[in-house]
């Protein structure tokens, strides 16, 4: 039973002044006696109401009736409780160990990584795909509207190019993609680049007028709206959503209470990784749909390496979009190659090499990729309030 | 940072006796005994239970670095207390989540639903305030005495409804630019205007909302109030902008510069594109130095503005115990923060805490912390010993508080 005399001020409540007292601790009870030795109040440590440990920070202990005793040596009445057989929590013992935070600082790293790994794609997938297909429709909608509204014009297609290339896509999409529900709608850049691409959520999927004329309407548009359809079936434009608000938590859990602007760097970084995964995956599906309407892979690879020189010239004459999400093109021509020569052992050399595209192999600079997946930047832009 | 390893020790027994005993006019000054290290340990292991806890271990973080902070601020010899109940904290934080989401959510479904969604959020702003200020006083202590902040919500809608209307204003226009059509632009004049309209009336706002959160504070019998100093405010945003201008410009032709030298080693347009990551990392160094140089000029001075025009004056109606309550002399307070000492500290935290990214932030926060309330004096005419306790009830909803924490409205005292 230890004696430890610590040294307190007391306040009663009811004014400001101080009393200066002495405690002790002993036999379950807390003794507050004035410096000269006479007691001044018995009570049981059960009544206490005694603020949690914090360190080497003073500690207050509410007597019944209103009463503070404010103890600046907190530690020490933190180890005279110790000894009295009541331990300071658990926070608090591995908040003074430094082996602890060390530890802390490691398991933060590792829960990080496995979530960032893991978790977080796991669990936007599982949420995209929970979310029910009206409400998908109704935001994809929403985003059309908006898109309609500022960016995109009716399409200048004619009525003929258009049924040729809803024939074409309906006779792929009933092999290659069954079960995916989807609707193509035509479209005409009102500005920026117009070989493009791009699925909303809800199945919807636009082709600009001038993918379908750059493609001439061949098998090439139809890898193209294979990639698309992967988007949809794998909900990544809800996904990415969901994968946004998540980095964006965790970003701002880490380094909010420092800036707000340095937190928006990592969770941009963050994003760029998951929609090149996002790209690599529709770009699988892509191959997939190919071969399963009976056809080679060859189209995608033509694909890309038409909107690779499109990108070029393209690239040269504007800024560099170095804020695409998307992967570098010759390196999704790479994958698309090995994927298309491993799903299929009978297919190992295209029967006809494609058009001549001599930037394939070449490593390009990341530039906006006209296959678009998620229309995010677009819809960033027309959520008001949006940061 | 030096001043970091010679940490202040508790305050010594004499000082700790003169703080009981001297009933005489008093020049107090605030000490913070917080510690670097001792603080990294508990934000760390804080941050690994608030993301095992998937964020809701977040609440018990927030009270106990609150507490950390305010339990090691003393003056005179005793100690600041922060009672927030995590509980209370944690239900604030799920509702504020629950309205960013249906936030969100609304401005993805269509522009409309977005910026009804915004308006009802401004309009809820005020009352989050109010409920904010209430829960953050009435939390806090010293020398087992509650503060208080003695106001209604009808009274922060009032004193809040010009920001409100701003923001009203803000979601308005939003809706008015989505009308336009692809390529065509409202006339730049009329956001020229507002823009300019907002910076003028900026620094009116401000000492406004100042007022509100300063005049309104109790602690005990003792009531604050606030001196009129719009003017002030003027002022010193006036020199924030004659500071910002030439660092802005200046921090352009820098970076024009070091583009220029960068790109003119290559050749073509490739070699540009190579240099764009580089590049955007210069600009944003230089804009963060800016923001550094202005934040830390604004701080200190705002710092010191506001502490001079706060005063406390014991509330004469107060009869405690049947003898009335005794009248004190005007509790003054003083701050000698100085600009340049905090925007080196501001720049050294700032890198030190990009370079380790995030792991210097815990020392950056205790010593920009001890820097700034160090500074600060307490001059009471008679001894603060007679202040009595007031007739406030404890606040228990952290409603405003939870959604303060969440959007980031924290406006800071």
């Amino acid at each position: 039973v230890s004696e430890a005399v610590l040294e307190g001020l007391l306040f009663d409540g009811r004014s400001a002044a101080a009393a200066p007292v002495r405690l002790a601790i002993a036999n379950g009870a807390l003794r507050v006696s004035s410096p000269d030795g006479a007691l001044l109040r018995e009570e049981p440590l059960a009544l206490l109401r005694i603020t949690e440990a914090l360190g080497s920070a003073p500690r207050q202990i509410g007597l019944p009736g209103g009463a503070v005793i404010e103890v600046p040596e907190g530690a020490s009445l933190t180890a005279a409780l110790a000894a009295a057989g009541h331990r300071a929590g658990l926070v608090y013992r591995l908040e003074v160990r430094w082996r602890a935070a060390l530890g802390a600082f490691a398991a933060c790293v590792g829960f990080l990584a496995a979530v960032y790994v893991y978790g977080l794609p796991a669990a936007t997938r599982w949420i995209a795909r929970a979310v029910p297909a009206s409400a998908e429709q109704r935001l994809g909608d929403g985003v059309l509207e908006l898109l309609d509204g500022r960016f995109l014009k009716p399409t200048r297609l004619s009525e003929d190019e258009r049924r040729a290339v809803e024939a074409r896509i309906a006779e792929a999409a009933r092999l290659g993609a069954p079960d995916v529900k989807y609707r193509l709608l035509f479209r005409s850049a009102g500005f920026g680049p117009s070989m493009n691409a791009f699925a909303l959520p809800g199945g919807t999927v636009v082709l600009l007028d001038g993918i379908v004329r750059g493609t001439a309407g061949d098998d090439r548009l139809v890898a193209v709206v294979g990639h698309e359809l992967g988007h949809e079936a794998r909900r990544h434009s809800m996904q990415a959503f969901l994968q946004g608000a998540g980095v964006g938590a965790v970003a701002t859990l880490l380094w909010g209470d420092f800036s707000g602007q340095a937190a928006a760097i990592p969770a941009a970084l963050a994003m760029f990784d998951y929609s090149r995964e996002a790209e690599r995956e529709a770009d699988e599906d892509a191959v997939r749909f190919l071969r399963g309407a009976g056809r080679s892979a060859q189209p995608m690879v033509a694909a890309l390496c038409l909107l690779q020189s499109v990108e070029r010239e393209e690239g040269l004459a504007g800024i560099p979009k170095i804020f695409s999400t998307h992967p570098k093109i010759a390196e999704r021509i790479a994958h698309v190659r090995e994927v298309g020569g491993l799903t299929d052992p009978a297919f190992h050399r295209p029967d006809s090499e494609p058009a001549p595209c001599p930037s394939c192999g070449r490593d390009d600079d990341e530039a906006t990729d006209p296959v678009h997946g998620t229309p995010s930047r677009a819809r960033a832009k027309g959520s008001p309030g949006s940061p | 940072m030096s001043e970091l390893a010679s940490a202040p020790a508790m305050p010594p027994a004499a000082d700790l006796a003169s703080a009981v005993l001297t009933p005489q006019p008093q020049r107090l000054q605030i000490r913070f005994t917080g510690k670097g290290g001792e603080y990294f340990r508990i934000w760390i292991v804080n941050l690994l239970l608030t993301l095992l806890t998937l964020g809701i271990w977040s609440a018990w973080a927030k009270v106990r670095k609150t507490r950390y902070f305010w339990t090691n601020t003393q003056l005179g010899g005793a100690a600041f207390q922060y009672h927030g109940n995590p509980v209370a904290i944690l239900r604030g934080r799920l509702l504020a989540a629950a309205f960013f989401v249906a936030y969100s959510v609304a401005g993805r479904i269509s522009v409309s639903a977005g910026m009804v969604a915004g308006v009802v959020l401004v309009l809820l702003g005020p009352w989050f305030f109010f409920k904010s200020m209430r829960f953050k006083l009435a939390n806090t202590s010293w020398r087992g005495l509650r503060f208080g902040f003695e106001s209604t919500a009808s009274e922060a809608y009032l004193v809040l409804a010009p920001a409100a209307i701003a923001g009203v204003i803000f979601f308005a226009t939003f809706g008015m630019a989505e009308r336009f059509k692809a390529g065509a632009w409202p006339h730049p004049w009329a956001f020229l205007v507002s823009d300019l309209m907002f910076l003028a009336l900026l620094p009116w706002g401000h000492a406004r909302i100042k007022a509100y959160q300063h005049g309104h504070a109790r602690y005990g019998t003792l009531s604050f109030n606030f001196l009129p100093s719009t003017a002030a405010f003027y002022g010193v945003y006036r020199n924030a902008f004659v500071i910002a201008l030439p660092c802005g410009v200046l921090a352009v032709f820098l970076a024009v510069a070091i583009a220029k030298a960068m790109v003119g080693s290559g050749a073509g347009p490739e070699a540009a594109k190579a240099m764009f990551f580089p590049m955007m990392a210069v600009v944003y160094a230089l804009m963060m130095l800016v923001n550094a140089v202005v934040g830390s000029y604004v701080a200190a001075r705002l710092q010191r503005l506001v502490w001079a025009s706060t005063h406390a004056t014991s509330s004469t109606a107060g009869v405690i115990f049947g003898t009335p309550a005794p009248s004190l002399g005007p509790v003054r307070f003083s701050t000698t923060v100085g600009a340049l000492r905090l925007m080196r500290l501001w720049v050294v935290s700032g890198l030190l805490t990009l370079l380790t990214l995030g792991l210097y932030w815990p020392f950056a926060a205790v010593a920009i912390a001890r820097y700034r309330l160090e500074c600060t004096t307490v001059e009471a005419a008679e001894p603060l010993e007679s202040i009595a306790a007031g007739g406030l009830s404890p606040e228990r909803s952290a409603t405003g508080e939870g959604a303060v924490d969440f959007f980031g409205w924290d406006i800071g005292l």
